[in-house]
């Protein structure tokens, strides 16, 4: 028998909240409503106080869909009484501990797992799992620009942008200049690995390439690991069957794109 | 005696360990500096021909300095400066002039053997160069009738308050206070600024004795650049302040003449770059904590921004400190006013906060070699610390009550 599940989301459109929303055994939460009564104060530790409505969350399997709170009322009432994000990561891992398991790591990014700059990313991919390549990349300093002369064909990119490699632009203004972030565009054909659990659906953006299918569990697993994501998309280039590894990211923006991207939802909810 | 890295942690945790480590670890510093020194001379001397005769004339001069003399002189910056770029430019002097680091430390050492007046040989060594004291403790100005030993300000008693030496007003681009341009400071802004900082390693002393100790053991010159005049608008990147290692033992804080720095901002200021200070001594002494590669680098839980593995293992030890600090400051009032007293407990639970994370901060590093497990050890055991103080603050959720 399938966990009782709970998506937390932030987002009024978010995907994985839309395709669980009507099905049984699954509640949605907007994070707003989450934390309606949390009692937040000046120079205070957060006192999540949760309403009777909201639905039992102990013992339950969480999709704690919290990665961004600047859009959210409990964002606005940190800033108010300029309280540390973290607090309210804390405060939403006191409520959440008792759960039976959470779909990702908590915190802000950079500081959960879920969220971690591709470069960083990159790293302990490739440590983990042995000839897998992944993206040449130069990172700046401060204002200092990085030495780029050994780059070939490489964009500008946001080091926090999983998903984009067609060399648009995906820089905010503030990263123009500040810790400037080079990639080399990798080649070959892309391939988007959405998983959750053990279950797994490849998708090919651009055309089919002949896949070997024996190299995904284990990349899902690592990326399950690694990345403290029960669920995720993996962004790998396919070119004379050598995998470069790209980006795993929480954010699942294709899901709702699949054909069976719903059932794919459901068959990585843990059982009892 | 050796320093471990758990008593880094000691020192400023307990009281009674402060003195032991902290003078344990400077007479290791005195011990392997001049060794260090030494070194980079004779390399730097077997470089080029023309260099022979300028570390004889040094070697000559510091020979002729007594112990206490030469102890001022390693202390100093001109040595941290000259071993870090041996052939590179120190600073201007007043006219403008570049002065090499090898140049510099010369004139340091000179500058201890001056009596005033001052002899001839001294006169054209130091010519127009600006001499002072190798802590900045004093500067020699000339006047038309000759030269005026001039005391500069102290602050705590020991430190030297430096606004126009040619290192306060060195350009770095690379530094986050130093690529402000040098704007000069009035004498009504000095007394400001003198007591201001008087005021906030006052506030140390009072809620944390200890680390003012600390302070005076590893801070020896506080360096404050003007970066923006008195009706400019101010960013929170005016108000910084920062440590580099390539001048020992020297703090550097920004605009601390702008009301916006705050005495207690100046406090945190004054012990955050002092932390660093000593936590620098320890790694010339005992190796660096970790490698200072930039390449791949972890966010800090307190800022969110980028920084070098090293980095982030000093402001463990940094946050560490501020939060004893604060949490006394806060506790025991301090006369500092309503406003004061408020955004001090907004800072301790910004400081906090960069610790009740969910992660150890050992696993937020992102190295090429395993770190060493004292330093993760220690670095856990002081997140976990203050974690469980919040937590016990930290009310387990409930259910609100159905009326």
């Amino acid at each position: 028998m399938k966990t009782p599940t709970i998506v937390i989301h932030s987002d009024p459109e978010d995907v994985v909240a839309a395709l669980l929303g009507d099905v049984q055994g699954v509640s949605v939460i907007h994070l707003d409503e989450l934390t309606r009564s949390w009692c937040v104060r000046e120079a205070e530790v957060i006192e999540p106080v949760l309403e009777q409505s909201i639905p039992s969350l102990c013992s339950a399997y969480i999709i704690n869909w919290v990665f961004e709170l600047s859009r959210t009322e409990i964002g606005l009432r940190l800033r108010a009484f300029g309280l540390h994000e973290n607090w309210a990561h804390a405060a939403l891992g006191s409520v959440l501990a008792r759960a039976h398991a959470l779909a990702h790591g908590i915190g802000p990014r950079g500081v959960s797992r879920s969220l971690l700059p591709l470069n960083v990313q990159w790293k302990l991919l490739s440590g983990r799992i042995p000839g897998i390549k992944t993206p040449q990349f130069a990172f700046g300093f401060g204002h200092r620009m990085p030495d780029i002369s050994h780059l070939e064909k490489f964009v500008q990119k946001s080091v926090w942008s999983y998903f984009r490699w067609n060399g648009d632009s995906d820089v905010a203004e503030d990263e123009q200049q500040w810790h400037p972030f080079f990639v080399e565009q990798p080649q070959g054909i892309p391939i988007v690995c959405s998983y959750h659990g053990e279950a797994f659906a490849l998708s090919f953006p651009r055309g089919w390439p002949e896949v070997d299918l024996g190299a995904f569990p284990g990349l899902v697993s690592a990326c399950r690991e690694l990345f403290d994501s029960r669920m995720g998309e993996i962004l790998v280039y396919q070119e004379d069957e050598i995998l470069t590894f790209c980006a795993c990211s929480p954010y699942m923006a294709g899901v709702g794109e699949l054909r069976e991207g719903k059932q794919l939802l459901l068959r990585g909810v843990p059982s009892n | 005696m050796r320093t471990s890295i758990e008593d880094l942690r000691r020192a400023i945790e307990d009281p009674h360990r402060t003195v032991d480590v902290c003078s344990v670890l400077l007479d290791a510093w005195l011990e392997v500096t001049p060794r260090r020194l030494s070194e980079a001379l004779s390399r730097f001397r077997d470089k080029r021909i023309e260099n022979q005769g300028r570390v004889e004339n040094f070697e000559k001069t510091f020979k002729q300095l007594d112990p206490a003399a030469r102890r001022r002189l390693l202390g100093s910056p001109w040595v941290s400066g000259f071993m870090d770029d041996p052939d590179g430019v120190s600073h201007e002097d007043p006219d403008g002039r570049s002065v090499s680091t090898i140049e510099a430390l010369h004139l340091a050492a000179t500058a201890e053997f001056l009596v005033a007046p001052i002899n001839d040989e001294m006169g054209k060594l130091h010519q127009g160069r600006g001499v002072e004291s190798p802590l900045g403790e004093w500067v020699l100005r000339r006047h038309e009738s000759g030269f005026e030993k001039v005391e500069r300000a102290k602050v705590g008693g020991v430190i030297a308050l430096d606004v126009d030496s040619g290192l306060a007003r060195r350009n770095e681009p690379e530094s986050g206070t130093f690529c402000n341009p040098f704007m000069s400071i009035s004498s009504e802004e000095l007394v400001v600024i003198q007591e201001k900082l008087e005021a906030a390693i006052g506030l140390v002393d009072e809620a944390t004795p200890h680390l003012g100790l600390l302070i005076r053991t590893f801070t020896r010159r506080v360096l404050v650049r003007k970066s923006i005049q008195p009706g400019d608008q101010v960013s929170p990147l005016n108000l910084g302040s920062e440590y580099r290692p390539i001048h020992a033992g020297c703090i550097r804080i920004l605009n601390v003449h702008r009301p916006e720095m705050t005495v207690d901002l100046c406090a945190e200021a004054i012990l955050h770059e002092s932390i660093h200070s000593y936590l620098s001594a320890y790694e010339e002494v005992h190796g660096k904590f970790m490698s200072g590669a930039i390449r791949v680098r972890p966010v800090s839980p307190w800022s969110g921004n980028f920084i070098p593995n090293h980095s982030l293992a000093h402001a463990v030890f940094v946050y560490y400190a501020i939060h004893q600090l604060l949490g006394i400051l806060v506790d025991i009032g301090a006369g500092i006013g309503e406003e004061a007293g408020k955004r001090m407990k907004r800072r301790l639970m910004h400081v906090a906060g960069g610790f009740c994370i969910e992660r150890k901060i050992s696993t937020l590093f992102v190295l090429e070699s395993p770190a060493s497990p004292q330093l993760m050890a220690v670095v856990n055991e002081i997140q976990e610390k203050i974690r469980t103080e919040y937590s016990q603050r930290m009310p387990k959720y409930k259910l609100e009550n159905v009326a």
